[in-house]
């Protein structure tokens, strides 16, 4: 469609700046055809502003007026939960980092030195001492077997001495005193010896 | 009042008071394209309730306050109204084959003209029924840039933005409208004057 076919309808709806206007005028008065079509148009335009607004049910609108409400009750609610939900994570940090303070300053109690040791790292056990006494006390020389797992030797070590101070002492819970000697007596006779060396 | 101040005393304030107003202001001419376009009370009821719906939850997020307000609903309300013609035609088309049932093709299992939108010309006058009888018959973006002009009062560029089409587009679909609506009322005049 060309501009020409368009300025009618802009000429029609009032939709030219007014030089516009008034050169289309112009050609209005030179043109007949040009004023036949506006005058068609004109009419059927006309026409088209006798249809008249159609109401939407009483009940819709009511219903969209509950809506508009609702949105507003529900916008409140979300409001109170979101201050709800940031005050109790706020509570439960506090609780937290409380704890937390707590069990460190627990922890940095002087007097519990066995905790300490077992918690600081062994090669700066202490500071002031010299090299030699780190190497001597607290090298850990650890090797790997045929299988792959690391062993350390004291702490193998202390481990076997410790497994075995554990048997000794449940075998000694183990004994009961002498009530009857001759009883004992009896023991070596009963001896019976299997197996050969 | 304004609408921009009715706008921002129900967005900022609550003010329900301030909404209806606006709902008075508007709502038939709103209705009015919807039900114009559709041709069906209860879709038209269904896309309106549709579009406020959208208009309420969606105004703090997506409206600007710089622009005005019955624009933004009427694009909702138009694209809505849009969604639900292009449904319609993608039902048509699935069954527009021929069905060996009744025999018969797509254009014979069309509904008679005169029965579209029948229950509703009752409760409108007659000449607006007639008038929508006719607009009914203009293809699509005809009949949007003919309600939104006549029944919104829109300017051309805004109906231009609306539809997204250039100002020229809009006008040139007002003026194939406005002829295709004067060849329907001169075939009206005629079979009226053929009965007499």
């Amino acid at each position: 469609m060309n501009k020409k076919d368009i300025r009618s309808i802009a000429y029609l709806y009032d939709e030219m700046d007014p030089s516009e206007k008034l050169e289309f005028e112009r050609d209005l008065q030179k043109d007949n055809n040009l004023l036949i079509e506006v005058e068609t148009l004109r009419n059927v335009s006309e026409k088209l502003g006798k249809i008249k607004a159609v109401d939407p049910p009483k009940e819709l609108i009511d219903s969209i007026h509950v809506l508009a409400d609702n949105r507003n009750g529900s916008e409140k609610q979300s409001y109170w939960r979101t201050t709800l939900y940031a005050t109790a994570a706020l509570v439960l940090i506090g609780m937290t980092s409380g704890i937390l303070l707590l069990d460190n300053v627990e922890n940095q109690l002087p007097g519990d030195s066995n905790e300490a040791s077992i918690n600081s790292p062994i090669l700066f056990e202490n500071p002031t001492s010299t090299s030699s006494n780190i190497n001597n006390k607290n090298k850990v020389s650890p090797w790997v077997d045929n299988n792959e797992v690391i062993h350390f030797n004291d702490r193998q070590q202390a481990a076997e001495n410790a497994a075995s101070d554990s048997i000794f002492r449940s075998s000694f819970q183990k004994l009961t005193p002498v009530t009857d000697p001759a009883e004992t007596r009896s023991y070596p006779r009963n001896l019976h010896l299997t197996g050969n060396r | 009042m304004q609408d921009k101040e009715l706008v921002h005393l129900f967005r900022k304030k609550d003010d329900q008071l301030a909404f209806r107003e606006l709902m008075n202001r508007h709502q038939a001419k709103v209705y009015s394209y919807i039900f114009s376009m559709i041709q069906n009370r209860e879709v038209a009821n269904d896309i309106f309730q549709e579009t406020f719906t959208k208009v309420i939850t969606k105004m703090d997020d997506t409206y600007n306050e710089q622009g005005k307000w019955i624009a933004w609903v009427m694009r909702i309300a138009h694209n809505a109204t849009i969604d639900h013609i292009r449904k319609q035609k993608r039902f048509v088309d699935v069954t527009s084959s021929y069905d060996e049932e009744s025999k018969t093709d797509f254009y014979e299992r069309l509904p008679d003209e005169d029965s579209i939108g029948q229950h509703e010309k009752l409760e409108l006058d007659e000449s607006t029924s007639s008038l929508l009888k006719h607009i009914s018959k203009l293809p699509e973006e005809q009949r949007t840039v003919v309600m939104l002009r006549h029944y919104y009062e829109m300017p051309f560029k805004e109906i231009a933005e609306l539809t997204d089409v250039s100002i020229n587009t809009a006008l040139g679909r007002m003026r194939y409208a406005l002829i295709n609506l004067r060849k329907m009322f001169d075939e009206e005049h005629e079979k009226e004057s053929n009965n007499l």
